[in-house]
């Protein structure tokens, strides 16, 4: 009873502040009827005009004074009589009027009272009537509860099927995602091959045509290598020849040089042949005398033949000196 | 590729190497030389200060003392292209031109009458430099001598060998005045300064220096029949060292000049012996009954070399000093004798006979290698100089005196003295 209450707090919200206005109501009523109504007296008030005035005036003045007060005083006689009797009139009238009240409220308590009974009885019959409705409007809830429960069941066994079929979509869904991902990143990557396959292609044929034109190039220079190296071999030999000739030209051989090995003679020639040094290498069992021919006959083939091609120049030669037979 | 182009690269650098062999780039053969000796150009020397004209022409001793030499070849005074005496005053050019490769300029001042010192340097006329400069006092009695030594100072300068410019020879002269004559001299290298030693109307042979050049042994007939003396050059003191019955013949000294080898017949056929000659005592070396002659000490003292027909014809043989079975060292031609060692004991010089022709020959003991140093048909008694760079011999039916040098190109013949020389024997260094 109380969850079915807590259930529906603003029926509960809805009856406390219906009963607190009854109550209020009750109140309100008991009090404004036990208080007296007070009459409001209302004051008489008059102003005083001030005036100049001379002694005769004054004299007239207070005459008319004690004239006035004699009045007044006549007035305020008058007027408490008068009041008097008003007060009579009304103490009168006040007790006729509790008289009355007490009347009415008699006669209001003995409504109120066949009212009570009257709600007692409405009440008992209601109560019956409510237990049926109760039990009824349980029933009613029961079954709706049933059938909500039945209901939520399905509901919920649908919720769980869409669930279902929407993970399961989902799942077809991001299968289908990563599917396609994966054909998209496939063909990318296919389509990067490709590119990679083209730039390779690309460059091995630039990297195969500088081959060729190296390989060309290498070879004209070889070609002109070769060549030039049979022109410089021909110099060359001419060079060798022409040194050889005008050195042997100026080789006294000495007597005794039959057995002689071998000599060894290292020569520093500056630009032009001129003889800056002479040094002997190898030239064992060699005499001075030997030794001095040779580096005479070098000296007198000063200035030593220059070769035909600048690049052939030497500037250290060795000459092997033998006497022959 | 890049390793290949690497390896060629490296195969190229290493050929390049290669061609290069090192540093020199070319290597050239020098086969064909001129056979010839050093020019030499030797300026008279200065002699215009001299009080009198000095009675020596020291570049002309000198000039010809070279060309003896066969190494050096002086320049004939008459193409001389200029007549320096100072290395200053000496333009180079001009002697390169002239094709010399040498120049000596000299001159001699008169200190006091009758003294002398001689002045000169030899210059390398395609270097431009001087290589030698010497000053030596001289007499007017030694001029000759002080000429020869200076051309063994440039002989030496140039060759590396010591010369053997100014030492004496000896050798017997026979004259046929009116009765025959024969004289035992000793003179200069070049035949000047000849000294008798000995004169005789008989026979005299074999002369032989002692090792220190002091004496000469020969074999002498004065006595109608062959002695062996010893004589000492200075002093003219001689002693008869050899008198036996029959053959005394051939002494030659031993290197320490103690001993004498020689040839006595007393016992028989002529055969090698050794004489002491301060105890006299004599040892027999040989004993064969053909003939055993001309013996010569090796250079170590060790063994004598000696002339032997125990082959039936002449040829050299080597026996030691104790003697025992000699052994043959000459087996070309038919005619070997009057062995002469080498200063150094790696040549005999010999009397080589061929066809009828006698030549001087030597061999080589390493190799026993024989060369023929003289074309003449009548040579005879070759004698090493004391430098072993000539040999000295007698030529001709009316003997004359050569030297050769031992590679046998140069010949000269001494200078022309009268009369018939036979028999020259080279002195050592010290026999002067």
């Amino acid at each position: 009873m109380f969850a079915e209450v807590l259930r529906h707090p603003r029926a509960l919200l809805l009856s406390l502040g219906l009963h607190l206005v009854v109550i209020g109501l009750i109140f309100a009523n008991f009090h404004f009827s036990g208080q007296p109504e007070q009459i409001k007296t209302g004051q008489v008030a008059k102003t005083v005009q001030a005036e100049v005035v001379d002694q005769q005036q004054l004299d007239a003045r207070e005459a008319q004074k004690q004239q006035q007060a004699r009045q007044l005083e006549e007035a305020q006689k008058k007027k408490k009589e008068l009041e008097a009797r008003k007060l009579a009139a009304q103490n009168k009238a006040e007790a006729e009027k509790k008289r009355k009240e007490e009347a009415q409220k008699q006669a209001e308590l003995k409504r109120k009272k066949q009212a009570e009974e009257k709600r007692k009885q409405e009440e008992a019959s209601k109560t019956a009537e409510n237990r049926a409705a109760e039990q009824k409007r349980r029933a009613e809830e029961a079954r709706k509860a049933e059938e909500k429960r039945v209901a939520d069941e399905k509901r919920k066994a649908e919720e769980k099927r869409l669930a279902e079929e929407k993970r399961l979509a989902e799942e077809e869904r991001k299968a289908e995602e990563a599917r396609i991902a994966e054909e998209q990143r496939k063909a990318e990557a296919a389509r990067l091959a490709e590119e990679e396959r083209k730039r390779k292609e690309a460059e091995e044929r630039r990297i195969a045509e500088a081959e060729q034109k190296r390989k060309e190039a290498e070879l004209k220079a070889k070609l002109q290598a070769e060549e030039d190296q049979r022109r410089l071999a021909s110099l060359r030999d001419k060079y060798i020849l022409a040194i050889r000739q005008k050195v042997e030209r100026n080789w006294i051989k000495p007597a005794g040089s039959g057995k002689i090995p071998v000599c060894e003679v290292h020569v520093l020639q500056g630009p032009g042949g001129i003889i800056l040094d002479v040094t002997f290498g190898a030239c064992g069992g060699s005499t001075a005398t030997y030794r001095a021919s040779i580096e005479n006959a070098v000296y007198k083939a000063e200035p030593l033949p220059t070769p035909g091609d600048p690049a052939l120049f030497e500037r250290e030669l060795t000459f092997l000196f033998s006497p022959g037979e | 590729m890049h390793i290949k182009r690497l390896a060629t690269c490296l195969i190229g650098v290493l050929l390049l190497g290669v061609m290069q062999g090192g540093k020199a780039a070319l290597t050239i053969e020098i086969t064909q030389g001129v056979d010839g000796a050093l020019p030499i150009a030797v300026v008279p020397f200065d002699t215009s200060r001299l009080g009198s004209k000095l009675p020596v022409d020291i570049a002309a001793i000198v000039s010809s003392d070279l060309n003896l030499s066969g190494v050096l070849k002086a320049m004939d005074r008459a193409a001389l292209p200029a007549n320096p005496h100072y290395s200053n005053q000496v333009q180079y050019p001009r002697w390169r031109s002239a094709g010399q490769d040498y120049l000596v300029v000299g001159r001699v001042l008169e200190e006091s009458p009758g003294v002398y010192n001689i002045e000169f340097q030899l210059l390398d006329v395609l270097k431009q430099k001087q290589l030698l400069g010497r000053s030596m006092p001289a007499k007017k009695r030694n001029l000759r001598s002080r000429a020869h030594q200076i051309s063994d100072f440039i002989y030496e300068q140039i060759t590396g060998t010591r010369g053997a410019f100014n030492t004496r020879i000896a050798y017997i002269r026979a004259q046929n005045d009116a009765a025959r004559k024969y004289v035992l001299q000793v003179a200069d290298t070049d035949g000047f300064n000849a000294q008798n030693v000995l004169e005789s109307d008989e026979p005299i042979m074999s002369p032989s220096w002692s090792p220190d050049g002091k004496s000469l042994a020969y074999v002498s007939f004065e006595s109608k029949r062959p002695e062996i003396f010893i004589q000492h050059l200075a002093t003219a003191r001689r002693s008869k060292v050899s008198g036996f019955r029959g053959l005394n013949g051939a002494p030659s000294w031993s290197p320490d000049g103690k001993f004498l080898a020689l040839v006595l017949s007393k016992d028989g056929n002529p055969d090698i012996y050794t004489l002491n000659t301060a105890t006299k005592r004599l040892k027999r070396i040989t004993s064969h009954r053909s003939i055993d002659t001309e013996p010569v000490w090796s250079t170590d003292g060790n063994s004598i070399i000696f002339t032997s027909d125990r082959s039936g014809s002449p040829q050299l043989y080597e026996v030691g000093v104790d003697g025992g079975r000699p052994k043959r060292l000459t087996f070309e031609g038919r005619y070997n004798s009057a062995a002469n060692i080498s200063p150094d004991g790696k040549y005999i010089a010999m009397v080589h006979g061929a066809r009828g022709q006698y030549k001087i020959a030597q061999i080589e003991r390493e190799t026993g290698n024989l060369t023929v140093l003289t074309d003449n048909a009548l040579d005879e008694s070759p004698s090493f100089s004391p430098n072993g760079k000539m040999v000295l011999y007698a030529s001709g039916d009316t003997g004359s005196l050569f030297a050769v040098s031992i590679d046998g190109r140069a010949r000269h013949k001494l200078s022309d003295q009268a009369g018939d020389i036979r028999e020259p024997v080279w002195g050592p260094f010290d026999s002067k």
